[in-house]
């Protein structure tokens, strides 16, 4: 494979990865999110010591925490591309790989289920 | 002809040597019990990216050179045994608890094994590949040793754009050796580094290294020119390897053709 060829595939990879918004892989809260998350009747998630209530707050903070900690050992995961239940089997090893405080991983968590309540369920394959 | 036969076969037979080399080391991390993960995308360019608040980390660097234009029967092994731990989220200090090399050759001062000596290095990381437009970090190492005493700095850059990891630096390092080869030396180098992050445990890409020594910051050498492909691997049990094999593409005589390091990261 030559130099030139070897050129084009990675700025056509970097063009088909540099259209992917960040806000469409991990979803921002906004104004939206609140009317979308009482639209939806959401007002808690579900935790392995029962429901817990979130807040808008506790969002931001989880938003910024899987933005900036989970991104330290892989690129960003988008969180459409799990379920509900596999987020749940997933976020414990990535809390304990991160090493997350509670308070930070009740934020994280809030963000990711709340944020993929939101989203459309996964269509099946 | 019959030098560049003998020559080939003899490369050849070392590549066997670290492959099985490497093959061992795998199938030995393998089998160690669950740990936690941290992990670098790329053997010689460093990321942005820091250890969390209170991580320790353990990682085993192998470097392996050969094949000097000048030198043909050029080898030389460099292992490095590292400590890295995360005091806040965006600082990290490491310590370098030996840097000690196996040499072989006609360039070379003296063959066999000799320990180089030890460093301290830190790195702290001012805004974040993903989060920020882009990934900003200071890194600083002192090292030292019987016959050297070294002083480094780079800045490091990064951007992460969903699966693709983007990275350069900036280095500067000023070294001072005393004994049979006393010298003081300037060296700039930047690297330069592109991964696509295939799942969450595998990446691959490539990396860039230009470097340029100055003999007692006064006469500026050679432009040496680097470039080759990059993999790593981050098992879900607390590991991780990254190995780059860079080629030479400039013609430097006195600097090797190739190129191996395998970094190898256990965490606590």
């Amino acid at each position: 494979m030559s130099l030139k060829q070897v050129s084009i595939f990675l700025l056509m990879l970097f063009g088909v990865t540099g259209c992917v918004s960040l806000a469409t892989l991990v979803p921002p809260i906004d104004s939206q999110t609140v009317i979308l998350m009482k639209a939806k009747k959401i007002t808690s998630i579900p935790t392995p010591n029962g429901p817990l209530a979130v807040t808008e707050q506790m969002l931001k903070n989880g938003r910024q925490l899987y933005l900036r900690r989970c991104t330290s050992c892989h690129t960003v995961v988008p969180i459409r591309d799990h379920t509900i239940k596999q987020w749940q089997n997933i976020l414990p090893d990535m809390f304990e790989e991160a090493k997350l405080d509670a308070s930070k991983q009740r934020d994280v968590r809030a963000y990711v289920l709340v944020s993929r309540l939101l989203l459309p369920p996964k269509s099946a394959k | 002809m019959k030098n560049d036969f003998a020559t080939k076969i003899s490369l050849l037979s070392h590549l066997f040597v670290v492959k099985k080399a490497l093959l061992i080391l795998l199938l030995i991390l393998l089998a160690t019990p669950a740990v936690q993960a941290g992990s670098r995308a790329f053997a010689y360019t460093y990321e942005v990216t820091t250890q969390p608040k209170g991580a320790l980390e353990y990682e085993q660097w192998t470097t392996w050179k050969a094949d000097k234009n000048s030198d043909r029967s050029f080898d030389r092994l460099d292992f490095r045994h590292e400590l890295e731990y995360g005091v806040t989220d965006n600082w990290q200090v490491a310590f370098y608890v030996s840097d000690w090399r196996y040499e072989t050759g006609k360039s070379t001062s003296t063959d066999g094994a000799r320990w180089r000596g030890m460093a301290i290095e830190t790195i702290y990381k001012l805004s974040d590949p993903t989060a920020d437009a882009l990934g900003t970090a200071l890194y600083g190492e002192v090292k030292f040793g019987p016959d050297l005493m070294a002083l480094e700095g780079k800045v490091l850059l990064q951007k992460n754009i969903y699966k693709m990891i983007i990275a350069y630096n900036a280095v500067i390092e000023a070294e001072w050796e005393t004994g049979d080869n006393a010298s003081r030396k300037g060296v700039l180098q930047q690297t330069f580094a592109l991964s696509y992050n295939v799942m969450p445990s595998f990446s691959f890409g490539g990396e860039f290294l230009h470097e340029v020594e100055f003999a007692q910051w006064a006469e500026t050498g050679l432009n040496v020119l680097y470039l080759g492909p990059t993999v790593s691997y981050r098992s879900k049990r607390g590991w991780w390897a990254t190995m780059t094999t860079l080629w030479q593409v400039s013609e430097v005589a006195s600097e090797p053709n190739i190129q191996t390091r395998l970094l190898v990261g256990i965490d606590f």
